[in-house]
């Protein structure tokens, strides 16, 4: 039995391509690991296959069907909802800024690179207001930033093309309060532990742990991690420094860097920018600030 | 008024000078100083000002959004329980809280170059396969979706990749091609298309590549096999303002038992 909820909105040749050629072709090149399951991809619902669900055994599927007709509805729902939203956004946003949609289709030239939490609460968008083309946004678990010297990622592939092909000129990374990711991190015990991808991703931060411990071991554990989700922005920040095409731009004054964190429980946020010469005097070790504020 | 002033001001610093000559670097420090400020004053208006842009941002969600719905700001102070993990690209003209319209507490959104998902490594990729070890066993969201869009740098890119392989990035290169079975695929059969209708495949292709190496992830198979997890596939094209939507299904079949 297969669950349809298809809600194509606008119709595209490629939607109604066969669907299993997808994966035909993947498992041919063998870039995809097997596993015992068979996998069904439907891009468009047709009679054709829901016939062909209920030709399955009776007793597997009756049970079966039932929760994926629930299923079924409530996503249908949800995605009505969607669509619903979409065109809305399409309606009051798009048709009504059509040339600005228009020049934005053609090139994006954003002013900001910001590098936020996955976290459903802080998006950027939200939080500070950003519209469609104002900044290039990459977000992950706790807004980090590892060193050019870890090798390939997804952040650096992403701050390798806003640094050299768009050219912004300023990075900001937003952290915030009660971040999952950081207090994943400061509750590690053995910074060997690899058992899940969580722990081997937040390990970026482990400078950050090191000065919290070093500095903030007297307070409770919550406020160690407020203090570790300040001190990971700026350990963050020295990392951008690693990148010698981003240091280059900097040390021109045409690049900024900036570190931001948004508190969500009292609704403030705070914005600091790297002195880069004051940070460099200071052997890059630790991160020197101006321009502090505070806006609540 | 102004200009008189300021010559007032000016004959008597210079009297005072002239009276007590052992204040002049002091006075020389303070002049540096206002010019400096006065010279930030009368830049050019328009002048972009991050820091402003910023500030104006924050206040205005704080009294239109924040200070408005009470309720729902103090519960997501309290914890999350977003229904989505949304994968989109990290352009900026793709935001799944503007096109479509995700409210804070909705979504836990990973943005990436070209919004790609890698396929399982712990040591490559550990930072996708932490957002999605976080949304899936912890915050157990019911939805992953992955939205691909027109125009796509990262997708440009990769089809970009000469034949032999070689790469002119220290990341973006080698990034881009986890989706490499896309571009073979649109490469070896949409030969008559031109590049940029290639690209185009190439974005839609790339979204089915990252659902299926979703599918890489134990707690991802787990979860879809219980119909905890729904996967979705879609694209958004901003040149006709359109969005496609797509599901992936999955079935498990009897198993045939020999006697």
């Amino acid at each position: 039995m297969a669950a349809l909820a298809p809600t194509s909105l606008s119709k595209h040749p490629l939607s109604s391509e066969s669907p299993t050629q997808i994966f035909g072709s993947s498992v041919q090149i063998g870039e995809i690991q097997p596993t015992q399951f068979r996998f069904w991809t439907s891009f468009r619902s047709n009679t054709g296959v829901r016939l062909k669900a209920s030709a399955e055994p009776p007793a597997l599927t009756r049970g079966d069907k039932q929760e994926s007709i629930v299923e079924m509805e409530s996503g249908c729902d949800f995605f009505d909802k969607m669509k619903h939203r979409f065109l809305r956004f399409k309606s009051h946003k798009y048709l009504e800024n059509s040339e600005h949609y228009q020049a934005l289709s053609k090139a994006q030239a954003p002013k900001f690179m910001v590098i936020a939490c996955a976290d459903s609460r802080v998006c950027p968008s939200n939080i500070l207001g950003f519209e469609p083309g104002e900044t290039f946004t990459v977000r992950n678990v706790a807004n980090l930033v590892p060193t050019f010297e870890s090798g390939p990622s997804e952040t650096n592939a992403a701050l390798e093309f806003a640094v050299n092909t768009l050219e912004v000129e300023n990075i900001l990374i937003v952290g915030h309060s009660c971040c999952g990711g950081i207090r994943a991190l400061m509750s590690m015990q053995d910074e060997a532990d690899s058992s899940s991808f969580i722990r081997s991703w937040v390990i970026v931060g482990k400078n950050a742990k090191l000065s919290t411990k070093a500095t903030a071991s007297n307070l409770d554990f919550d406020r160690q991690c407020t203090h570790c989700e300040k001190e990971s922005i700026n350990n963050s920040l020295l990392n951008l420094l690693t990148y010698p095409w981003i240091e280059e731009r900097v040390k021109k004054g045409v690049l900024s860097l900036h570190g931001g964190y948004y508190d969500f429980v009292d609704c403030t946020f705070e914005k600091w920018t790297l002195d880069y010469k004051g940070s460099i005097k200071d052997g890059k070790n630790r991160v020197v600030v101006k321009d502090r504020s505070f806006w609540c | 008024m102004g200009s008189e002033s300021y010559e007032e001001a000016i004959a008597a610093l210079s009297k005072l000078l002239s009276d007590k000559a052992d204040l002049g670097s002091v006075a020389a420090a303070k002049i540096k100083q206002i010019t400096a400020e006065l010279e930030v004053a009368a830049a050019d208006p328009t002048k972009f000002d991050p820091v402003k842009r910023i500030e104006t941002g924050f206040l205005h969600f704080k009294k239109e959004k924040y200070e408005k719905n009470p309720d729902l700001y103090s519960a997501l102070a309290k914890g999350q329980s977003p229904k989505f993990l949304v994968f989109a690209c990290s352009d900026s003209r793709v935001c799944p809280s503007h096109i479509l319209d995700f409210q804070p507490g909705e979504a836990f959104m990973v943005r990436n170059i070209a919004n790609m998902v890698p396929p399982y490594d712990k040591t490559k990729y550990s930072g996708v396969g932490a957002a999605i070890e976080y949304a899936v066993l912890h915050l157990k969201v019911e939805n992953i979706v992955v939205i691909g869009h027109s125009c796509c740098g990262g997708i440009k890119g990769l089809m970009s990749i000469p034949d032999d392989g070689t790469t002119a990035s220290d990341f973006i290169e080698n990034w881009v091609s986890i989706c490499a079975p896309a571009k073979t695929k649109v490469k070896s059969e949409c030969t008559e298309q031109s590049f940029s209708e290639q690209c185009t495949n190439c974005e839609r292709e790339a979204v089915n590549v990252s659902l299926g190496n979703l599918f890489t992830y134990p707690f991802v198979r787990e979860a879809v096999v219980k119909k905890s997890v729904a996967l979705k596939g879609a694209h958004y094209d901003f040149v006709n303002g359109k969005f496609d939507l797509w599901n992936l299904d999955f079935q498990i079949s009897p198993t045939l038992t020999a006697p």
